[in-house]
């Protein structure tokens, strides 16, 4: 299996790239429009923003100071195929999002599940 | 009444890797017919015993001398001897191993172990030479997961500074393990079902860890070592001051999440907000010393997109209480919980299909009966379950968005049989439907009412080899659980019908 991290400038170019790539088709049926997975994928999370600096919160849930942003936004994309996607693939070690059953920072090509990063 | 030619469920079921085993009975014996599953991650379901638990399948043992009977099949490094039924460290011996070779590169493995004294240090597991997985310094039974990816070698080394690890462990085995790619039988309520889920992503990144919460007001009393749903003593008492106390992630969750936590008294009965602000008014559960998962759907109109845990600032009786799971989905309903512990996780979807099973199929006249369970409409119309060869030729059993069942055969050149039932299911009810067909004879029944029949001689039986849970395409498909699909190759009566649904 596959996993890749994926960073772009805004959704509308993530969308874009994972559509050309063939990982999903946006399939309109019965007037109902709904992505579907492609060529393999088995998912893709759209993470959106990750943030640098949290922000700071008082316990009603009201923001007293905002969060900072790591530029762009982000995808995780889980695939059987291998996907050369440029400048767009990041190499994290600390994620923000995994995989159930995948050790947390599992990213590359022929990811085990639970696969062991050495440190 | 005609035996099924193919069932699955119906309280028998069995599961292995990339399959379920649906079966056809002769006579006293069974003979499996393997249902493909897919699943690119793991899950989690409620087992026979009541327990949540991540699915999994475990190999034969691969450990040799596990029970330290004998001073034989492991290497010892300093300080570490086998004696008295154990493997025994004692110290002035830090970084040296306890090991055996027992493991495959690439494949994941469950290790299990006692440690049945301890002193001092610690004992790290891992695979020898690689990142270490669990480090432990009490006594008690452990279980962790390893991979390895460069050497074969189970290693148990001594840890913990200052001399390292003073203590023994006894009972290790090593048993290959596999968690995808296996279908999901949950026992909630009283009945068996195959789960049919999404893909769904827990965004509360610490599932079960409250340690890392926020707290306002006067901070909690956490107590950690309480028996789990999951078997384990990883849940949590919390201890509040009522009208001050709030244990929190800060934005982890939505307005329009839907929100999830297992939760129980310490004893008796009382009520405690959870999973969203105090203010909400769908956030007030009434908990009892049995654990319950409770869920908050709909939106919340304050408190943001803070997760709480607990929220003692509102009226409620409880001042603790045991805790464990928080779950955020964005989603109307929750699915099967989710474990996160420093990340938002996600689970992949099920998926479930058979092809090439024409001879299960009756081609000239059959019938089918299948019993499900859904706990939310979907915005499309969804395939609970496709008999087919083509786009042209098929028989389709429809779940509307406006909660109507809809039987639909299509057959080249032919008009399409449709028969409709409104208002057809229950959310978060079982549902009983059945259908028989032969060439100008189409019946249609739901929870033992007959929804109309169609007798068009001119219509006649599409050729059907596959089996789907969703469109021949594989879009729109069912999510839900699945009690029992029974085929039968012979037209089965209207009175047998009416029988199988009520």
């Amino acid at each position: 299996m596959n996993i890749y991290k994926l960073q772009y400038t805004d959704k509308a170019q993530g969308d874009a790239d994972l559509l050309a790539k063939g990982t999903y088709e946006v399939v309109t049926e019965e007037g109902v429009t709904q992505d579907v997975y492609r060529n393999g994928t088995q998912a893709i999370v759209y993470i959106g923003q990750i943030v640098e600096i949290p922000a700071t919160y008082d316990p009603d849930g009201k923001e007293i100071t905002p969060p900072v942003y790591y530029d762009g936004v982000f995808y995780d994309l889980m695939t059987t195929e291998e996907i050369d996607f440029g400048i767009h693939e990041l190499f994290p070690v600390d994620c923000v999002h995994s995989f159930l059953g995948y050790e947390k920072n599992a990213e590359g090509t022929d990811v085990d599940p639970d696969e062991l990063i050495i440190e | 009444m005609a035996n099924p030619s193919l069932q699955i469920g119906n309280d028998k079921w069995a599961i292995k890797e990339s399959s379920l085993l649906g079966y056809t009975e002769l006579g006293n014996n069974i003979a499996p017919v393997e249902i493909d599953m897919t699943r690119a991650s793991a899950g989690t379901r409620v087992n026979s015993s009541g327990l949540v638990e991540t699915v999994e399948l475990l190999g034969s043992e691969d450990v040799v001398n596990g029970d330290f009977a004998t001073d034989s099949d492991w290497g010892l490094g300093t300080g570490w001897t086998i004696s008295g039924g154990s493997a025994n460290s004692s110290g002035s011996n830090e970084d040296a191993y306890l090991s055996q070779s027992n493991m495959v590169i690439g494949k994941t493995y469950k290790v299990t172990f006692d440690v049945n004294s301890y002193t001092s240090g610690a004992l790290s597991v891992r695979v020898y030479g690689e990142s270490q997985q669990l480090l432990v310094n009490s006594t008690g039974s452990y279980s962790v997961l390893l991979t390895p990816s460069v050497t074969t070698l189970l290693g148990f080394r001594s840890a913990g500074g200052s001399g390292g690890y003073v203590g023994s462990i006894d009972n290790v085995s090593v048993k290959e393990s596999t968690r995808n790619d296996l279908a999901r039988v949950d026992y909630t309520g009283s009945t068996s079902s195959l789960l049919a889920e999404p893909q769904r992503t827990n965004t509360v990144v610490y599932s079960s860890d409250f340690s890392q919460y926020l707290y306002g007001g006067t901070a909690p009393t956490l107590t950690t070592g309480q028996l789990a749903p999951d078997g384990t003593y990883n849940a949590t008492k919390i201890s509040g001051v009522i009208g001050s106390t709030s244990l929190y992630r800060n934005a982890e969750s939505s307005t329009t999440a839907s929100r999830s936590i297992y939760a129980r008294t310490v004893s008796g009965t009382g009520t405690a907000r959870l999973t969203s602000y105090n203010s909400n008014t769908n956030n007030l559960f009434t908990l009892t010393e049995e654990w319950q998962r409770f869920e908050l759907t709909g939106s919340n109109s304050d408190g943001g997109t803070n997760f709480y845990a607990a929220d003692f600032r509102g009226s409620q009786t409880l001042s603790e209480f045991i805790i464990w799971g928080c779950q955020s989905e964005e989603a109307t309903y929750a699915t099967s919980i989710i474990p996160t512990n420093g990340s938002t996780v996600t689970r992949v979807k099920d998926q479930y299909s058979k092809t090439g099973i024409s001879d299960k199929i009756g081609q000239t006249e059959g019938s089918i009966y299948f019993e499900f369970k859904q706990n939310q409409l979907q915005s499309y119309t969804q395939r609970i379950l496709t008999l087919y060869s083509d786009s042209a030729n098929l028989i389709e059993i429809q779940l509307t968005s406006s909660n109507e069942l809809v039987f639909v055969s299509v057959k080249t050149g032919e008009s399409a049989v449709v028969i409709t039932k409104s208002s057809a299911t229950t959310l978060g009810s079982i549902t009983k439907v059945s259908v028989g067909y032969k060439a100008g004879d189409f019946v249609f029944y739901v929870n033992g009412v007959q929804a109309g029949t169609d007798t068009d001689s001119s219509k006649t039986i599409p050729q059907m080899d596959n089996l789907l849970f969703s469109r021949y395409n594989s879009t729109a498909p069912f999510i839900g659980s699945i009690n029992s699909l029974k085929l039968y190759k012979t037209r089965l009566t209207n009175t047998q019908l009416e029988e199988l649904t009520t």
